[in-house]
């Protein structure tokens, strides 16, 4: 197995040792600054230069495998077509009662001038992406500054009839952006009880599978927390998150001793491994806000 | 050299964007195999040290723009990969099976350990490897499997990839 003399590499250690120190030299200090925040221009810089290629290749194989489908679907829709013909006879008369409740429980809004509908734009984007890395957990997203998308933005989603919390937009570029999920560890959310109001943060663990955790929770709230009580994010002043997005049940109820606070473990309301589409939420900007956030 | 370099990092490129999009709906347990860290291994233990980490630290940077991983953080792992898989230039005779196994294996244990490094300094922006979590031991099984096909494949590209004897 040995290889013949003559293929050893001729080591030149001058070149050689001077190259690999310049560039190990190079990429610790781009390491150091950037983790200061020293050049984020630099790196949204380079992720819009090669934005847009993932959006190729995602609507690439989109194509191919959304003409394979649609032939399946095409059988399927005709037996739906009879089946739906019947059902919007149904809804028909069932609309004529929904509206009249949403009639009344419009009045009632007005009355109680509770209504946070309009409050907010939404972008729609789509899923394109995951990091290229296995140890970070960001989403790419098909949507960039050209769309409106700017760094900070949260981003939410809806499963199952709930709108859920998604995370934050750490990157936007031209054409696609990073969206840091609430799942990352570095991910922190001003969040409530909906039903007691107490508040805490929720921070993720590193992965879709483990449940988030929410902390700095008063212990006195120890006797008003129930397995199954909703947490939504708190949407204090200047949060980056909106007001009222669920972000998951309560699991399981952590009450240590040695802990001055109490923790609870949350099933997250979006599951994230078949997340496909979501909104990327444009803050209204109020006169005299200042840039300071309470998240992370 | 230069365009071995060129070529190289190109190749990453693509493999990066191929590993955000298409390959990450086939992950286990978080991970996918890395075909970047392959390239660079392939690239570097056929050229040499100079070829292999300047082609790391370009196929790093190009892969720190596309993650969100902090610019520097890629470029200085696969400098480091590039470097020492070009210092195991001719050592051995490069096989089509055994060899381009093991040092894909090896290549992602030092990646492991770089990571771990790099933790231990920037603890709040680099997260690293847990022993206990599948994803260290599915992506090193993943790469160990696919290497004798991948480099089977940059084969194909010998002239682009591998170039004239290094000084």
């Amino acid at each position: 197995m040995k290889a013949p003399e003559g293929q050893k590499q001729s080591k030149g250690p001058g070149g050689n040792v001077f190259v690999f120190a310049l560039l190990s030299l190079a990429s610790f200090s781009m390491l150091l600054l950037s983790t200061r925040s020293f050049v984020v221009d630099f790196k949204d810089l380079g992720l819009s230069a090669v934005s847009g290629l993932r959006n190729g290749i995602f609507a690439g194989t989109s194509f191919i495998t959304e003409t394979v489908n649609s032939i399946q679907e095409l059988s399927n829709l005709r037996k739906e077509y009879a089946e739906l013909t019947d059902r919007i006879a149904r809804y028909e008369q069932m609309e004529r009662s929904a509206a009249e409740i949403r009639e009344e429980n419009r009045r009632l809004r007005e009355q109680l001038e509770f209504s946070h509908a309009g409050s907010y734009d939404r972008i729609p984007a789509a899923l394109i992406g995951r990091d290229p890395n296995n140890l970070f957990q960001a989403f790419v997203l098909n949507k960039g500054t050209v769309a409106g998308v700017q760094k900070d933005m949260a981003v939410i989603a809806y499963q199952n009839g709930v709108e859920g919390l998604v995370g934050k937009v750490i990157h936007a570029a031209l054409f696609e952006s990073l969206v840091m999920p609430l799942y990352d560890s570095s991910c922190h959310v001003g969040s409530r009880f909906q039903a007691s109001r107490h508040e805490g943060i929720v921070e993720g663990q590193g992965s879709f599978d483990s449940p988030l955790l929410m902390r700095f929770i008063s212990k006195r709230a120890r006797e008003e927390i129930n397995i199954g009580d909703v947490i939504i994010s708190s949407g204090m002043e200047r949060s980056l998150y909106p007001p009222d997005v669920t972000i998951g049940r309560v699991s399981r109820v952590l009450d240590y001793d040695y802990e001055i606070s109490l923790s609870v473990e949350i099933e997250g309301t979006i599951d994230f491994s078949r997340l496909e589409y979501v909104f990327v939420v444009v803050p209204k900007i109020e006169a005299g806000a200042s840039g300071l956030t309470i998240d992370g | 050299m230069g365009k071995n370099v060129f070529v190289g990092s190109i190749f990453a490129l693509v493999a990066a964007l191929l590993q955000s999009t298409i390959i990450s709906r086939l992950a286990m347990f978080q991970a996918k195999p890395d075909f970047v860290l392959m390239i660079i291994v392939f690239v570097a233990y056929l050229n040499g040290t100079m070829t292999g980490q300047l082609t790391g630290f370009f196929s790093g940077l190009l892969l720190d723009f596309i993650s969100a991983a902090p610019i520097g953080f890629n470029a200085f792992v696969c400098t480091m990969l590039g470097a020492l898989a070009g210092r195991m230039k001719g050592t051995f005779f490069l096989g089509k099976l055994i060899l381009p196994m093991c040092l894909c294996a090896g290549a992602t244990l030092f990646k492991a350990g770089c990571y771990a490094l790099l933790h231990l300094l920037f603890p709040a922006e680099i997260p690293t490897y847990t022993v206990e979590a599948p994803t260290l031991w599915v992506e090193l099984s993943l790469n160990t499997i696919i290497a004798p096909f991948f480099f089977a494949f940059l084969r194909l590209f010998s002239s682009l990839l591998i170039g004239k004897k290094e000084n």
